[in-house]
């Protein structure tokens, strides 16, 4: 009886709580992920406590020094802007003087305390530096991290490579050739970001007559008419006379039900009898068919707002060298990282980066490039190159790069006028990277920006910045391999002191990382970057070289969007080569504890250093990992988190305002203080506005949770799926609030955040080991018995 | 005090019981509201829930020699309503007459009124053109027209601004039911010739409205979440940074 009654306490509370079944350790130190608290069917968007701001001891120490950072900005900026700058023999005598400081700081010799002391007034001047606002305290951290890495170069090259011969020699080289390819990374870096342009959107002429005619190229192959069918439908709603806009569907799949799809919304269908040249082929085909003055692009899941074509064509109008306005590629749907490591909007993915700064950075050096998606191109420049470039296959680059040999400019609007899906799986997002990899590696190798003619210097630079970039293959597993050179073999693969190597490589390390917070900033949170390189590095190194090697290898394989994953998984195949070089760190690891205690107590500080840096390594890895760990996506159209004003009417005619939580082309999410009961079953009206208009929309009453109600759609004809997309996805406001989500970056707390979840990963692949050894013992020790008791049996 | 006069051209859109929201509403943001029913059909007095009048009202009061002041009734939330009054059909036809005589009676009549600068007067007026309109029309600072989505209202719509004369008039749609096509149309028609006379909140047609009617209660109190008092709200705000303020002081 009392057991009874213990059974059923038990069971009241475990219903209460949910079932967490994780060892006790994991419990107390990690937090639950979705899929351990049992709760699967959590939406898309888990919303973090805010932050509070932290004022710093930085900020502080700023204020007791009496430093206002705001009026010693603008003193800053004035200053800049005097005339007496502005003369020639000023500025020769400012760059000799410079060059002559930078000789000084670079090569001046200095022992430990001096140089550790350099890097702390550095360090402090950074972080000082970084609180003033405006644009010349950029270029001054600029200038301190170029002095403090090129002072590391120096050191490292003059001091630290007395290498024994033979294998010491090979990898210390190797180390050294990644160190350089860094640095030259880190530099063009900076000098193609130096002053993001920010280009305003031009308006159009007040009389609409003198528009020109666009033709909208929506290219397919096997994408399903899911996906395809909110972009045709978002393309025909673009604010645009109507008489001058053509929408093209490409279906390169040649289905029928496309082709009935076309006809109903009335769009031109496309469809030539073979697939020849892949994406950039039916570009063509459709160019030579189509007679719009200009032409824009969408991928066939990248769905237009209604003032895409207001925004843009203001440039292309008003400027004839003008060929090409490219606006950022959004997604609203998480990719692998924003899933697996629950980061959706609140750490910018990788793309950020990108559309977010290095675009911009490139408009300022008129070397904005082509991606293929969400631009428009004026159709004379392009049938001048002879259409969309076959030759790589990334095909929007290179055709840019044509462009631009051909004299003509590029613009980019950095507002977000265009959204589509993320790859769905680690997989095909691997996949699509390392095509990009191969295209820019074989752009590099036929058509290189550094040589041929008609591009200005720094146009040079800015491309061969964007294809270099992908070669951080190699120098990126060198890094995650370096400290194993000693810890196996004692090799001392950068000759020096410890002690000498960290003080003078800590400033190298910090500085850029400042300065790239301080530019990057709501684009690229600091460390982030190294996971998402680590994941990728395998995968892109061998496509490169190949690639650069010999251009004609590789074919196009398509990136397939739109797909489902069924359940939670841990995708073993792509994540072999990290379990390999987790092994191997643990590996080294483990030697290098016996080095420090027993084998090598002398040079403890060389254990030490790449003891930690073998850590760090392990860290990255594990959270590259934590990637592959495929969660389970439980709905077929993505919801986007977002508050639309809508009213529901009732049956009896009442209404309700109120507003969604969230939205997707198959429902909504509406949130009920005080609305009339509802419950599942039921059948309402839910009325949307596109900002101007307003369409209702039947819908059925799905889930009633607590104040929130799920509505999905009944049935809606073609005429009310188009008006449901300019009523939400295609609003002109849709993508601008998405930037304010993020949590401001910290960097500490990112990398505590990194380090979490690779104790994660490591303990899920411990669990899943020790289960397996487990069952693999289980099975042999039947096997064994059961072998026993056969022979038992036969004697 | 700010002075509206509120006209259609068309019969049965809802002017008066949207005069009357209107006017509750102002009085429940705090202002000093006062409805005038300027019109022999006791619709908006009705509408404010005097269900019980009685034969008193402004008209009533001319015709028997006596200070009108004594017909105002207020409501419960502080509204003012100052009822048009019962009048036999022949003492109506005289009392018009004398109105066609005296364009300017009302607006010397409401020149009387002791109000605050920022209170708010809503004057509801028949149909059509008549001496009442006409009298509103002189007496107001402003002119909203009432109309529908449909054909009629957009038939009819350059008579309906006629009916402003030279006052400031602004154009509200009521009853609109965007489940119809041709309603959205219309909208759409409508918007492109008024431009910005056009108030951008239409008001939706909405059931919570005669349910309030029926139980004799004000729409705030029976449906505040719905969308006839989000537009209601709308229109407001709107008429309150639209309305030209008081010449005549």
């Amino acid at each position: 009886m009392l057991r009874g009654a213990w059974d059923r306490l038990l069971r009241s509370v475990k219903k209460r709580v949910p079932q967490d079944q994780r060892p006790w350790w994991q419990r107390v130190f990690l937090r639950p992920t979705a899929a351990a608290a049992g709760s699967a069917s959590q939406p898309a968007v888990r919303r973090r406590p805010a932050r509070a701001a932290r004022t710093g001891f930085i900020d502080r120490a700023v204020q007791r020094l009496g430093v206002d950072a705001t009026r010693l900005g603008q003193h800053l900026e004035r200053w800049a802007d005097h005339g007496w700058l502005r003369s020639s023999p000023v500025r020769w005598l400012l760059v000799v003087a410079a060059v002559f400081l930078l000789w000084a700081t670079v090569t001046t010799p200095l022992d430990w305390p001096a140089q550790l002391l350099l890097f702390f007034i550095l360090w402090f001047v950074a972080l000082v530096v970084r609180r003033i606002p405006g644009h010349l305290p950029t270029l001054l951290l600029i200038a301190l991290s170029m002095a403090a890495s090129t002072r590391y170069g120096y050191w490292r090259m003059t001091q630290s490579l007395d290498l024994d011969a033979g294998w010491e020699t090979v990898l210390g080289w190797t180390l050294l050739g990644a160190e350089i390819y860094a640095w030259l990374i880190m530099v063009l870096g900076f000098v193609q970001s130096i002053w993001p342009l920010k280009r305003p959107t031009k308006p159009m002429p007040e009389d609409r007559s003198t528009w020109p005619t666009v033709d909208v190229f929506i290219p397919t192959f096997h994408e399903p008419l899911s996906v395809v069918e909110p972009t045709v439908l978002a393309a025909l709603g673009m604010d645009w006379p109507r008489e001058k806009l053509n929408v093209y569907l490409l279906d390169d799949g040649r289905r029928d039900e496309f082709h009935a799809f076309a006809q109903a919304a009335g769009v031109h269908y496309v469809r030539r009898p073979d697939n020849e040249g892949a994406k950039a082929g039916n570009l063509n085909h459709a160019l030579g068919i189509s007679q719009g003055e200009y032409i824009a692009f969408f991928d066939c899941d990248h769905m237009p707002t209604r003032s895409f074509l207001t925004s843009t064509m203001g440039w292309l109008v008003g400027d004839d060298r003008c060929a090409m306005v490219q606006t950022p590629q959004h997604f609203f749907s998480p990719d692998p990282f924003e899933r697996n490591l629950d980061t959706f909007r609140r750490v910018p993915n990788e793309g950020k980066l990108f559309y977010g700064i290095v675009q911009d950075g490139n408009d300022f050096w008129n070397a904005a490039f082509f991606c293929g998606s969400c631009a428009v191109v004026r159709r004379a420049p392009l049938e001048e190159i002879g259409g969309v470039a076959m030759d790589t296959v990334t095909e929007d680059a290179h055709t840019a790069l044509k462009l631009h040999r051909k004299g003509y400019t590029t613009a980019y609007v950095n507002i977000t006028q265009a959204a589509g899906l993320a790859t769905e799986s680690l997989s095909q997002h691997i996949a699509q990277r390392t095509r990009w990899a191969r295209g820019m590696a074989q752009i590099f190798r036929i058509d290189n920006p550094l040589f041929g003619r008609g591009l200005t210097f720094m146009q040079r630079l800015c491309y061969s910045n964007a294809m270099l970039h992908f070669f951080y293959g190699i120098p990126r597993l060198v890094f995650l391999t370096a400290p194993l050179a000693y810890l196996f073999f004692e090799l001392h693969i950068i000759n020096a002191a410890a002690l000498m190597i960290l003080v003078y490589a800590l400033p190298h390390v910090v500085l850029p990382h400042i300065t790239n917070a301080h530019i990057n900033g709501p684009h690229r949170h600091t460390f982030w970057a190294e996971v998402y390189e680590t994941v990728l590095a395998w995968y892109v190194a061998l496509p490169t070289t190949l690639a650069f090697l010999n251009p004609k290898l590789g074919k196009f394989n398509v990136t397939v969007k739109g797909g489902l994953i069924e359940k939670e998984h841990f995708d073993w195949r792509i994540s072999r080569p990290y379990l390999l070089l987790v092994l191997l760190n643990t590996l080294g690891f483990g030697f290098g504890l016996v080095r420090l205690f027993s084998w090598n107590t002398y040079e403890a500080g060389t254990v030490l250093l790449n003891l930690v840096w073998t850590l760090y390594n392990l860290a990255m890895l594990g959270a590259a990992m934590g990637v592959a760990r495929e969660r389970r996506q439980i709905r077929t159209a993505h919801r986007v988190a977002s508050r639309l004003p809508v009213c529901l009417v009732y049956p009896d005619g009442s209404t309700y305002v109120t507003h969604t939580e969230d939205y997707s082309l198959n429902g909504l999410g509406v949130m009920a203080h005080q609305a009339p009961p509802m419950q599942a079953g039921e059948t309402i009206e839910a009325v949307l506005s596109t900002g101007e208009e307003e369409h209702a929309f039947p819908m059925r009453v799905q889930s009633v949770r607590g104040q929130q109600i799920g509505l999905a759609f009944i049935d809606l004809t073609l005429e009310q799926r188009k008006a449901l997309v300019q009523c939400t996805l295609a609003r002109p406001d849709a993508w601008l609030q998405w930037q304010q989500r993020y949590e401001s970056d910290h960097a500490v707390q990112g990398l505590q955040e990194i380090v979490l979840l690779a104790v994660q990963s490591y303990s899920v692949l411990f669990q899943v080991y020790s289960r397996a050894w487990s069952e693999g013992t289980r099975r042999w020790v039947q096997r064994r018995s059961f072998l026993a008791r056969s022979r038992r049996g036969t004697s | 005090m700010r002075r509206l006069a509120i006209v259609s051209i068309c019969g049965g859109v809802g002017r008066s019981t949207l005069t009357a929201m209107l006017a509750t509403l102002a009085a429940r943001q705090g202002r000093w509201s006062l409805l005038v029913e300027w019109d022999p059909r006791p619709v908006a007095a009705w509408a404010m829930g005097a269900r019980h009048g009685g034969r008193e009202g402004l008209a009533r009061a001319a015709l028997d020699q006596q200070p009108w002041e004594a017909a105002c009734l207020q409501a419960d939330d502080g509204t003012l309503l100052l009822p048009f009054g019962r009048l036999t059909p022949s003492e109506e036809a005289g009392f018009a007459w004398h109105m066609a005589e005296e364009p300017q009676w009302l607006a010397r009549q409401l020149d009387q009124l002791d109000a605050p600068d920022d209170g708010l007067l809503f004057i509801d007026t028949p149909t059509g053109p008549s001496v009442y309109q006409r009298q509103a029309v002189q007496a107001a600072d402003a002119v909203l027209l009432v109309t529908r989505a449909d054909m009629v209202g957009t038939v009819l719509l350059d008579q309906g601004l006629a009916l402003a004369g030279e006052r400031p008039v602004a154009v509200v749609i009521n009853e609109l039911d965007i489940t119809r096509p041709s309603q959205n149309d219309a909208l759409r028609r409508l918007r492109a010739v008024l431009g910005g006379q056009l108030v951008p909140y239409p008001v939706h047609r909405d059931e919570a409205v005669a349910q309030a009617m029926a139980l004799n209660v004000a729409l705030p109190d029976h449906a505040p979440k719905s969308q006839a008092m989000h537009d209601l709200h709308g229109v407001l705000a709107w008429l309150q940074r639209w309305m030209p303020s008081d010449q005549r002081t």
